[in-house]
């Protein structure tokens, strides 16, 4: 029914009691021998890595040593860290913009294309390509497209319209919004595929059978369509606003951050903190933070995704 | 294996059999042509959107240093040049970056898909000890959620203390940390379709567990398989920010930082710039229309097919 499974986390392992499969594919030491290799690998990447951070964020770390202990010293300046809280709001504005954007106009190209359209699959093609392009190559077609001299919205904007040409990365209001558009380029492909995917289970003896009882299109769109889309909707929400959180090449390669902090999205702040000024400790705490967000984020996500399998 | 084959983009043929659209698109009133009208408007505002941005950047390589500057803006290269791309091989040893790039991706891809198999096998085939399989399942799950940035100062000393910096095989590793979960979550949902009763069938009949496991269902997750290790190309070809850290002489960095390189920090070299963009993004592009089939499912951990 609904587009979402997760593959049966519960009823994976087979071998309940008395099956063939229990006698033959339990092996005692064979399970955890394939188990070990991936386990070492994200133990000692992600899991040291975590444990080692929360530490540095306990202590105060020059030149490569441990000096004194800080305890939450470095949570603590987090708070009067105008620079950090600037880079929070900035990235909330930004997610708060660009995910929805995203969505709407993604869904609304899903619903042209989930139709009977000429040339669909060619459509399709076209459309996911933005969002498979190293977001560094993504930064340079924008500082070419936004390019004050020779860009080509300016020359329609200065010599076609004689308005002013904006300095799209340059200008402190601008340079956000700027970012903006280049997200959303580059990551509506994705609501647009997700959508559409999920637009195809939806089965179409229900909206003929709405069509067949008068339902015009807006109304069979609302009590239908949106409904059962709901949970891949939900899947989309969260996997954008996760990376959303991530953005930093795009940032790096178009405005590093500026004008002043106005792009300055949170892990460009930590970028900074940890690699320009070196200050490992503080970078740690932030990290820790992050982490702590991201969690509650990903927990969410989890549980949307497990809820929906059991409502399947 | 009868599984994955439906659950692709392709329901074109469940669409176009739908007879009420199709004898409506023959009897025209003028609101549903407009609507159709307005339908491929919309369409094809949106292809200009999304790919004239690539088309420029493409064009504007092919462009002399004086065209790119002229005003008005010329959508095609009035005189062809491949100046921006000599300049890119032989003076910016871009041709070094792809090697690097090759090299990187082939290795991490491979390493990540073998670990992710072996214990994607055992999550979705054994049954571990306690709650295991779906602690490990989801705790393998939520290291992919980690924005990359959390990890990157321990990451670095790390890598730095194992002398690997700067190496290939430091930010194999890294890639590796990076795509083994995704590859562990494909896996384990693509092994979990195929039904075990043909890997008992082959064991009643004297095939040991691994002849089992690589003869019978490995051959049948080829598909999955391919489909997760495009994405782990995308990926890790693509990755910036620990090829940024973990690299820095031109005989060690990828595509991505070699690009971004290009850049410059006083003055944009900006032919060689476009020119080595549009390098870049060729075979990223080539894989993602190969790949379009299983695209969802990889974009979204599985959850939506």
């Amino acid at each position: 029914m609904s587009s979402i499974t997760l593959p049966r986390p519960a009823a994976g392992p087979p071998g309940s009691g008395e099956s063939l499969w229990a006698k033959l594919g339990q092996d005692r030491w064979l399970r955890f021998t394939l188990l070990l290799p991936a386990v070492i690998v994200l133990v000692v990447f992600s899991v040291y890595p975590l444990l080692y951070s929360l530490y540095t964020s306990l202590w105060n770390y020059r030149f490569g040593k441990f000096t004194t202990f800080a305890g939450l010293d470095n949570y603590q300046h987090m708070f009067s860290d105008g620079a950090f809280w600037n880079s929070i709001g900035t990235t909330l504005i930004f997610t708060g913009v660009v995910v929805p954007t995203e969505l709407v106009l993604g869904l609304l190209l899903a619903l042209i294309l989930v139709e009977d359209v000429r040339f669909r699959t060619l459509y399709r093609t076209a459309y996911i390509i933005p969002m498979v392009l190293a977001p560094v190559v993504v930064g340079i077609i924008f500082r070419l497209l936004y390019n004050t001299e020779f860009g080509l919205p300016n020359y329609i904007l200065g010599e076609l319209l004689h308005l002013p040409r904006p300095d799209w990365f340059g200008n402190p209001q601008l340079a956000l919004p700027s970012v903006m558009v280049m997200d959303i380029w580059q990551w509506t492909p994705f609501m647009f595929l997700v959508l559409l995917a999920g637009l195809q289970t939806i089965p179409l003896d229900l909206l003929e059978a709405a069509r067949v009882d008068g339902a015009s299109y807006w109304t069979s769109l609302r009590y239908i369509t949106l409904p059962l889309l709901r949970p891949t909707i939900l899947v989309a929400l969260l996997v954008r606003t996760m990376d959303a959180l991530r953005l930093f090449d795009q940032v790096y390669v178009t405005t590093l951050g500026g004008p002043g902090t106005a792009t300055e999205v949170v892990s460009f702040f930590v970028y900074k903190v940890a690699f320009k000024f070196s200050q490992m400790s503080y970078a740690a705490a932030l990290l820790i933070v992050l982490l702590v967000i991201t969690l509650i984020i990903s927990t969410l996500y989890i549980r949307v995704l497990n809820v929906s399998h059991v409502a399947e | 294996m009868a599984e994955t084959t439906p659950n692709t983009l392709k329901s074109d043929m469940a669409v176009s059999s739908m007879p009420a659209a199709q004898s409506a698109a023959r009897r025209v009133s003028p609101s549903v042509y407009a609507a159709r009208v307005g339908r491929h408007v919309i369409l094809i505002a949106a292809i200009l959107f999304f790919l004239f941005p690539i088309f420029y950047m493409v064009s504007s390589s092919l462009k002399t240093h004086v065209e790119l500057f002229s005003q008005p803006p010329t959508l095609l290269p009035q005189a062809p040049t491949l100046a921006g791309y000599f300049d890119l091989f032989n003076n910016r040893q871009f041709g070094l970056a792809l090697r690097n790039s090759l090299i990187v991706v082939s290795g991490s891809v491979a390493l990540s898909i073998l670990l992710g198999t072996l214990a994607a096998y055992s999550l979705s085939r054994f049954r571990l000890p306690g709650k295991l399989n779906g602690i490990l399942a989801f705790w393998i799950l939520s290291t992919r959620m980690l924005p990359p940035i959390v990890t990157i100062v321990p990451v670095y000393q790390i890598i730095n203390g194992l002398r690997l910096v700067n190496q290939f095989s430091g930010l194999i590793i890294v890639y590796v940390t990076f795509s083994l979960p995704f590859a562990v979550w494909m896996m384990r949902s693509f092994i979990s379709e195929i039904p075990v009763d043909l890997e008992e069938a082959a064991m009643v009949d004297g095939a040991s567990r691994w002849q089992a496991m690589w003869r019978v269902t490995m051959p049948l997750i080829r598909p999955g398989l391919v489909a997760t290790a495009i994405f782990i190309v995308i990926d890790s070809y693509n990755e910036f920010l620990f090829a940024l850290i973990l690299t820095n002489t031109p005989d060690r960095m990828p595509m991505s930082v070699a690009t971004a390189a290009l850049i410059g920090k006083i003055q944009v070299q900006w032919e060689s710039m476009n020119a080595g963009g549009t390098v870049a993004i060729i075979p990223i592009v080539v894989f993602a229309i190969l790949l379009q089939r299983h695209l969802v499912r990889g974009l979204t951990l599985g959850a939506v097919k």
